[in-house]
């Protein structure tokens, strides 16, 4: 039996195991221990080239089950092949009902967001039962932190160093995925364990394409302490830049609305990937577009709900 | 354009090389994919790029890199992609169109240790007959290799000349050993430096023929938008360019297209010699291990032996001149690979007679300069 903490809802077991190869203050691994210890060791993880590939470096794997890496445009076709050969074989009798595993697609962004989203999209379209975690840390972590279609505005990575930073907008993965209409999707941030612990327990029990896009704060990357992935996991919702929202049924719905939204700036004044926008001086278009952006989202939020 | 960085003397790293290279060949187009080892050319062209009014854009996977320097090259622009094995993979699709659609562009390759993800990022010289035959279907193509800092630097402004001369991609192969290698490198001058442009049409738009056969076999090419009508396909295509299924339009189409490299072999197959005049024993190799080669066959001299080294820096079309002079003057040669044994039997088929030595390394290390030391003792 799983141990539960007072609320009831945050697992206080440790189901990953320690001592992973990611960095200190990994924002991914937070997000991934947590959704490990609810779906359990009955997990089949289909992982697409990234940062969480280095969780298993010979002889070591935190997990407790199986792992299959595929090329990174095409973990959600893997996940195919193995949830149909499970579905064969329980239909033959030959693996047990109490045998079946979750198969869980477990990628970045840069996977996620970019070259992976034809296989999810494929995925997603015929209905593939498989929960989908997107990790993301918003660039090419793995390779040196190069922006990606996750990368927000004005943030400088190792591919977009000029003055102004990142010159597009992150992409609206959300919309994209909610477009599929599938089973369930939603947002999640590590940093608020109790909205994503009652989120993921929702999925698990579902049928069908359920799709999570989890956070993930990155010391490395985003060039902050690796003590404070938790306030910058926090500060991204208190600040209105992440929204926390599900779509079930065809409707989206907020989880957490703050009514007094921190200004964006005390999110972006912890990054070194946002220096560049306040020293030597403040850069205030660039930062008014940001916190306007933000204001326009929420606003349209409000008239919608 | 004058770039004020490149007559100097400097400490780069290959990666840097290439990107000074392409640069000074008059490179303004880059569109890339991050990988290790290879996306410290997309880092530095995402900073150079666009200081001298050329373009980098990060794509969102490596077929639409090569997808994008092939539109770019068409609509008249140098163009550069870099990746490593896994992107290669990607591109070959991309790659052979711009093979049958004669684009002229150069696609780095930083090997590293395969297959699939295999060894992010220890060396390997793995991908040489993916280089040559990655993509599908006949096709001449260009493979160079580059074994040290400097090479980077002249290769791939060989590359961009005889991409542009020749209307073709061609294949720089690099290797993380060489990706990485932080050497001093003087940098010529850039009126210094030859630099080559396509040929373009003479004549006027309406009389103009996109693929029409000449003596050199390559057709002149015409910028998209220049006002000269212009019909590229992946489709096997007549001289006016629109696809053809008549066997003799087709036939001599792709024979065309080898026949203009037959006919460059002179300057495309580049390779060196090191003291071959009276070797008896040689070493074949070509990328860094040719570095190593180049040390043994040293040691060897010192202690006696007479060894010669041919270094190949065309792998593709295979230099069988070259190779056939070192077979018949030495009475055993060595070919040192990161691989299982590629280009080994290339040099096998020149002359099925000769004594042929292979030596292997498939473990993401490189071959040192007492490996190969060790195998010339044995020859």
């Amino acid at each position: 039996m799983q141990k539960t903490s007072a609320n009831a809802l945050i697992p206080t077991s440790h189901l990953l195991g320690s001592g992973t190869a990611t960095c200190s203050g990994c924002g991914a691994l937070a997000d991934i221990r947590l959704f490990y210890e609810i779906l359990g060791e009955k997990t089949i993880f289909v992982n697409a080239a990234g940062c969480m590939t280095l969780l298993t470096v010979y002889p070591f794997t935190p997990f407790r089950g199986s792992w299959i890496y595929t090329a990174m445009a095409s973990a959600p076709a893997g996940a195919q092949g193995v949830r149909d050969a499970l579905d064969l074989l329980l239909a033959k009798g030959r693996l047990g009902k109490e045998e079946d595993l979750q198969v869980v697609v477990l990628t970045g962004d840069g996977s996620a967001y970019g070259m992976g989203l034809s296989s999810t999209s494929g995925a997603m379209e015929r209905g593939l039962d498989f929960i989908y975690i997107c990790y993301d840390n918003e660039g090419y972590g793995n390779t040196g932190h190069q922006f990606s279609a996750a990368t927000p505005h004005g943030a400088s990575t190792a591919t977009s160093r000029g003055m102004t930073g990142f010159p597009g907008y992150k992409k609206d993965l959300f919309s994209i995925w909610a477009a599929h209409n599938p089973t369930y999707l939603a947002t999640v941030s590590g940093a608020d364990p109790l909205d994503m612990v009652r989120k993921i327990k929702k999925a698990k029990d579902l049928r069908g394409p359920r799709m999570f896009i989890a956070l993930a704060p990155c010391p490395t990357g985003w060039h902050f302490d690796a003590s404070q992935t938790v306030k910058i996991g926090k500060l991204a919702v208190q600040t209105g830049i992440w929204p926390l929202k599900e779509y079930v049924n065809g409707k989206v719905e907020h989880t957490r609305i703050v009514t007094k939204k921190r200004p964006v700036d005390e999110y972006l004044k912890m990054q070194g990937r946002f220096s560049h926008l306040f020293e030597p001086r403040r850069n205030e278009k660039v930062l008014d577009e940001i916190q306007t952006r933000v204001n326009d989202y929420w606003k349209n939020v409000e008239e919608g709900e | 354009m004058e770039n004020e960085l490149t007559h100097e003397k400097r400490v780069l790293q290959g990666n840097e090389a290439i990107v000074e290279g392409a640069l000074a060949a008059g490179c303004r187009f880059y569109a890339g994919y991050p990988i290790t080892p290879a996306s410290e050319i997309a880092e530095l062209m995402s900073i150079k790029l666009p200081a001298i009014g050329g373009t980098f854009i990060q794509m969102e996977d490596e077929i639409a890199s090569m997808g994008a320097i092939i539109g770019a090259s068409l609509a008249g622009v140098k163009s550069l992609t870099a990746t490593s094995g896994p992107g290669f993979s990607l591109m070959q699709e991309n790659l052979g169109f711009a093979c049958i659609a004669e684009v002229p562009c150069v696609l780095v390759n930083v090997m590293r240790g395969g297959p699939s993800t295999g060894l992010p990022t220890s060396p390997a010289q793995g991908d040489v007959m993916q280089a040559r035959w990655g993509t599908h279907g006949d096709h001449p193509i260009i493979v160079l290799a580059a074994s040290s800092v400097k090479d980077c630097f002249e290769i791939t402004v060989q590359a961009f000349n005889l991409s542009e001369k020749y209307r073709i991609p061609v294949i720089v192969l690099s290797d993380e050993v060489v990706a990485h290698t932080r050497e001093t490198i003087v940098l010529p001058k850039l009126e210094k430096i030859e630099v080559v442009e396509r040929i373009r049409p003479s004549v006027p738009p309406e009389w103009y023929i996109p693929y029409e056969d000449n003596s050199r076999g390559v057709p002149a090419m015409a910028n998209m938008g220049s006002g000269y009508r212009h019909h590229v396909t992946g489709l096997v295509h007549d001289p006016k360019g629109f696809p053809t299924q008549r066997p003799d339009e087709v036939d001599a189409f792709i024979r065309r297209q080898y026949r203009k490299i037959t006919n460059g072999f002179y300057e495309i197959q580049m390779s060196k010699t090191l003291m071959m005049e009276d070797a008896e024993i040689a070493v074949i190799a070509y990328g860094s291990v040719s570095r190593s080669a180049l040390h043994a066959i040293k040691s060897a001299r010192s202690n006696g032996i007479k060894a010669g080294l041919l270094q190949l820096i065309t792998l593709f079309p295979f230099h069988k001149k070259a190779v056939d002079a070192v077979l018949r003057q030495c009475r055993s040669v060595l070919v040192p690979e990161m691989n299982m044994g590629q280009l080994v039997r290339e040099v096998k088929r020149v002359n099925l007679s000769s004594k042929v030595f292979k030596y292997n390394r498939v473990d993401g290390q490189f071959i040192t300069p007492d490996e190969i030391y060790d195998q010339l003792l044995r020859m």
